[in-house]
């Protein structure tokens, strides 16, 4: 693939994130107490449902900055990476140990109205695309090349 | 100017945009209601906003210095609880 065409790629990928994470946490800010009392049912997050119900949006805020800047950008695909498998290991956990139906996703905005299923699917997707980002991005780094007019 | 819009105005459509998706799907739209009785309102009052940090796990809802108990339908015969 030439240079030009990832470094493209390497944008659409940001870009995608981006959309996903400030519309994840905007969602789950707008409707705070709903996303709270989601956490509160679920096994596994019961106890930190506090925690998690504010650290999760601050996270997903936090990594659309480092997904925007680009000096920051591999850090930023390094976390929606993680945070990604981690949100997809939740869902796995919940779908094959738990019964499922009673436990509400706990996702913002239409992703609610995804099946479990479905959803790990749409998670891989977006673990695909960041470990592809990744990629492009420790490859311009090391050569040294970037996008320019 | 093409590393400009990049840089700037790409992010800045995408970020736009997910806000505005976000405001458009928000789960609130079909959050389920709760019922309550304020003995200064007439009638059974609804919500959506829970809150069950409560004692006992009992779910409530704070009216200016008052809690009320949240039920789960409009006879208030079940008292909603954390699960």
């Amino acid at each position: 693939m030439k240079s030009k065409t990832k470094l493209i790629l390497l944008e659409i990928i940001s870009l995608l994130l981006v959309v996903l994470f400030v519309y994840a946490a905007a969602n789950k800010m707008m409707d705070y107490t709903r996303f709270k009392v989601q956490l509160e049912q679920s096994p596994i997050l019961r106890d930190l449902a506090y925690l998690v119900a504010w650290s999760i949006p601050a996270l997903e805020i936090i990594i659309v900055f480092l997904l925007v800047i680009p000096k920051y950008r591999l850090l930023g695909l390094y976390a929606s990476f993680f945070l990604m498998v981690l949100f997809t290991t939740y869902l796995i956990i919940i779908l094959n140990f738990f019964e499922s139906k009673d436990i509400p996703c706990s996702c913002g905005g239409i992703l609610n109205k995804l099946g479990w299923k479905t959803h790990i699917y749409f998670n891989l997707f977006f673990i695909i695309i960041s470990a592809i980002g990744i990629t492009i991005s420790s490859y311009t780094k090391k050569n040294k090349f970037y996008l320019t007019g | 100017m093409k590393s400009k819009f990049f840089k700037i105005v790409l992010p800045a459509f995408a970020i736009m945009l997910a806000l505005g998706l976000s405001s458009f799907t928000v789960n609130s739209d079909d959050a389920p209601e709760y019922f309550y009785d304020d003995p200064s309102v007439s009638g059974i009052q609804t919500t959506t906003a829970v809150d069950c940090d409560g004692v006992g796990n009992a779910c409530t809802i704070q009216v200016g210095p008052n809690s009320y108990q949240l039920f789960e339908e409009e006879a208030l015969a079940t008292p909603l609880t954390k699960s």
